[in-house]
């Protein structure tokens, strides 16, 4: 009796075995790589402290050019995204609050949009629906390149000198913001 | 109608069809709790962007489901199936997952591909997902789902 019991157990456990572990690897993968080559593509950006590289951009709503001397003085707050791209949609939201909530000119914002296919058109559309008024946008798909962007969502920090002070890959929340741009603000 | 394999197999393990079924539509907002809180904020929004893709992942993920019930039921009970036809449709999960709703949008496959290859799979995400309906819709013809099952009609006739 209690043999046929093991026998029985012994094959559950193996029915089990058999569908369970095919996807715990995968998964198990999929979450070790998410975080760990996060860290890698920040590796590979540029670094904290480092003079920010030159960039030309045309303003899709204004049609002016925008370099990294017309942000000179006022912490820049620069999104690599695309309309479509929902994690920086979110994003975008938070930062809209917190540029709110200090005022609206506290710090300059740059939103680069790096999908070739997209329309001026769809970026003031994003910006009226996301953003601020005053939120600097530009196709800059160059720029993405020597910026070592890697992934939508990328974000970075200049203080008022253009030196690159945060860089950071994953969604915006709201409580990640004020650690990084107070300090700034403080400073100016 | 009741005879058929695939409704036989989900009636037999009603319980594991639906926890795959939702496993694999929550899938990647799990993962991605893992390093963000916003993940399912950006699960549901992105579904609700995306309507076509999100029907699409929806279907997917009911079809994973199936799969997977037809796949144990075959396992145990099914004596004309044969293990290596479930291959294909463990290869159109993994590439239904992978590439999701959208690769670009902070996903598994976003980290691993360089920023312009998530960008592209994203714009024909709905042709990966179909591809992996497909995938999984041959996996489970492949193990007889839309067969008669000949066990169960021996079992019927025996009972008439």
């Amino acid at each position: 009796m209690r043999r046929e019991e093991k026998k029985k157990s012994r094959v559950i456990q193996h029915q089990s075995a058999v569908y369970i572990t095919p996807f715990s690897v995968i998964i198990t993968a999929a979450v070790v790589s998410t975080v760990l080559l996060q860290q890698t593509g920040i590796a590979e950006a540029l670094q904290n402290g480092v003079a920010a590289p030159d960039f030309k951009l045309l303003d899709a709503q204004t049609g002016n050019t925008v370099t990294k001397q017309t942000f000179n003085g006022k912490p820049l707050f620069i999104f690599f995204t695309t309309t479509w791209c929902t994690p920086c949609q979110i994003g975008a939201e938070n930062l809209a609050k917190y540029d709110d909530e200090t005022g609206g000119s506290a710090f300059n914002v740059l939103i680069v949009f790096v999908d070739d296919k997209e329309t001026e058109k769809q970026f003031i559309d994003w910006k009226n629906k996301y953003g601020q008024s005053d939120w600097y946008i530009a196709k800059g798909i160059d720029m993405a390149q020597t910026y070592n962007v890697q992934f939508l969502d990328t974000k970075y920090v200049f203080d008022g000198n253009g030196v690159i002070k945060w860089i950071d890959i994953k969604p915006l929340e709201y409580s990640n913001i004020k650690p990084v741009l107070e300090p700034l603000l403080l400073t100016q | 109608m009741k005879n058929i394999r695939i409704f036989y197999a989900i009636k037999k393990r009603p319980v594991i069809t639906f926890m795959m079924i939702v496993t694999m539509f929550f899938i990647t907002p799990l993962i991605q709790g893992f390093t963000t809180p916003l993940a399912f904020e950006i699960w549901f929004r992105d579904l609700l962007q995306k309507p076509t893709i999100a029907i699409m992942y929806g279907s997917f993920s009911v079809l994973f489901g199936i799969f997977i019930s037809l796949y144990l039921y075959s396992r145990s009970k099914c004596l004309d199936c044969k293990k290596e036809d479930t291959r294909p449709g463990f290869a159109g999960s993994l590439l239904g997952f992978v590439i999701g709703v959208c690769p670009a949008c902070f996903s598994f496959i976003g980290v691993l591909l360089p920023l312009g290859t998530s960008i592209f799979l994203t714009s024909y995400s709905y042709i990966f997902t179909g591809l992996s309906i497909v995938i999984i819709l041959f996996s489970i013809s492949k193990l007889g789902g839309f067969r008669k099952d000949a066990a169960l009609l021996k079992e019927t006739n025996r009972k008439n």
